[in-house]
């Protein structure tokens, strides 16, 4: 994915998750598609431009926040960063290696909301994480994966990890 | 030249370093005028590029309701008649006793322009500021409820803070008791009333609505209905979870109360 791409790519992203997420969340069943951008980005060029993206990203996504500005740019961008160490690869990624890349960086992104949000008064860590995030996780990742068997998939890598 | 290589053989770890500290930088500086501003500035423009496109789901979803307000009207019209001549009653009532003329207020309607996108659904970004006399602190409501109060107004937009954020806080009242405590989040879309001792008044089923208390948010403005009663603290006040009337994740139209100078009361 090249740098131009990833900006239009991730633009269209922040502006599908503030205008139609919504539309196909319930409750707390919200996906994160800048998320998934950022992983799949950090994935195909490593963990240093991954830090960048999530950084910016996190930073537009934190202008519509009231509480904790910051937060997203701090959990974006370590997932980005984990997920460019541990699944960097310059081919296009195979379905497996994105499976495991985005359930890792989607988990990492969502415990450390859960953290910042447990030092508040209530609700405890395990309650944030089991009723907050846990859906949403489960939501961002099932549609990573439903847009990883999709065609618009790109697996001409024959590579398994 | 040695140092050149070891920093490009490191520029992930120090871009991440650098993006730790940025952000921990912008957490500590969130409650700062220039902060806010820029994260203002930040939000209305990308808001300015987000309004057309969300006039599309919008109106789709207006045809829908339209048709339910046509019949709710027709309702309202007939309460209205019914409880004229209580309400004429009542301000005789209250002249006759001596009490204080209540406060009237302005209903500024104003459309969600923007939300918070991720997790946390705890705050809302308005088409109205200070040039429609929105102001900090006022409470925004829908014709089910509280929603929550304006954080930051600029001119043309605000931000206000909802029911579910974490710093939110609220004087309610148990409306059949009169039981006064403090509303905040409690998870998902939860309220937690906490500090009412044990012994007091309280029903699974109770309707809370705001007290007053605090001159931040008018009283009398329903919040939730009361769904569980735990106790707390080594079993001497109670924990009481309360259900809000709004359903916080689909707000789109929404009513800020701008407080007019004391009227005298009258019946329209």
């Amino acid at each position: 994915m090249r740098t131009r791409t990833l900006l239009i790519v991730l633009s269209v992203s922040i502006l599908l998750q503030v205008v139609f997420v919504q539309y196909i969340s319930a409750k707390w069943f919200r996906p994160d598609l800048p998320l998934l951008v950022i992983l799949y980005f950090s994935a195909r060029r490593g963990s240093f431009y991954g830090v960048i993206a999530g950084f910016f990203a996190g930073l537009i996504i934190d202008a519509f926040s009231v509480g904790f500005f910051g937060l997203s740019c701090m959990a974006y961008s370590m997932a980005g960063f984990l997920v460019g160490k541990l699944f960097y690869f310059e081919l296009p990624l195979p379905l497996s290696r994105w499976m495991l890349a985005s359930i890792t960086g989607i988990a990492l992104h969502g415990l450390i909301f859960a953290y910042f949000y447990s030092l508040h008064d209530s609700p405890a860590f395990t309650t944030l994480l089991l009723i907050h995030v846990f859906p949403a996780v489960a939501y961002t990742w099932v549609l990573g994966m439903l847009w990883a068997i999709s065609p618009a998939y790109d697996r001409r890598s024959k590579i398994k990890i | 030249m040695n140092l050149l290589v070891l920093l490009t053989k490191l520029k992930d770890w120090l871009a991440l370093a650098l993006a730790l500290i940025l952000s921990v930088i912008l957490m500590n500086s969130s409650s700062y005028p220039a902060a806010e501003k820029f994260r203002f500035g930040l939000g209305r423009f990308i808001s300015f590029v987000t309004t057309p496109i969300t006039l599309i789901p919008r109106t789709i979803t207006v045809w829908g309701e339209n048709a339910e307000l046509r019949a709710e009207i027709i309702r309202y019209a007939t309460d209205r008649n019914r409880w004229r001549d209580a309400a004429l009653e009542n301000i005789r009532l209250r002249k006759m006793i001596g009490f204080r003329t209540r406060t009237d207020f302005q209903y500024i309607a104003a459309d969600v322009i923007a939300r918070n996108p991720v997790l946390n659904m705890s705050s809302l970004q308005l088409n109205k500021g200070s040039e429609d006399s929105v102001k900090t602190g006022q409470a925004v409501i829908t014709p089910e409820g509280l929603v929550g109060v304006i954080h930051y107004s600029d001119k043309s937009a605000s931000i206000a803070q909802l029911a579910t954020d974490p710093n939110f806080a609220a004087s309610v009242r148990v409306e059949r008791s009169r039981i006064d405590g403090i509303v905040r989040w409690y998870m998902g879309e939860m309220l937690l009333i906490d500090g009412i001792s044990k012994n007091q008044d309280v029903k699974e089923g109770d309707r809370i609505v705001t007290s007053g208390l605090g001159g931040v948010i008018p009283e009398g403005i329903p919040v939730g209905l009361i769904t569980g009663i735990t106790s707390s603290r080594g079993d001497i006040f109670l924990e009481v979870h309360v259900d809000p009337y709004v359903s916080f994740g689909r707000l789109e139209e929404l009513f800020v109360l701008n407080q007019l100078q004391d009227n005298p009361e009258t019946v329209n």
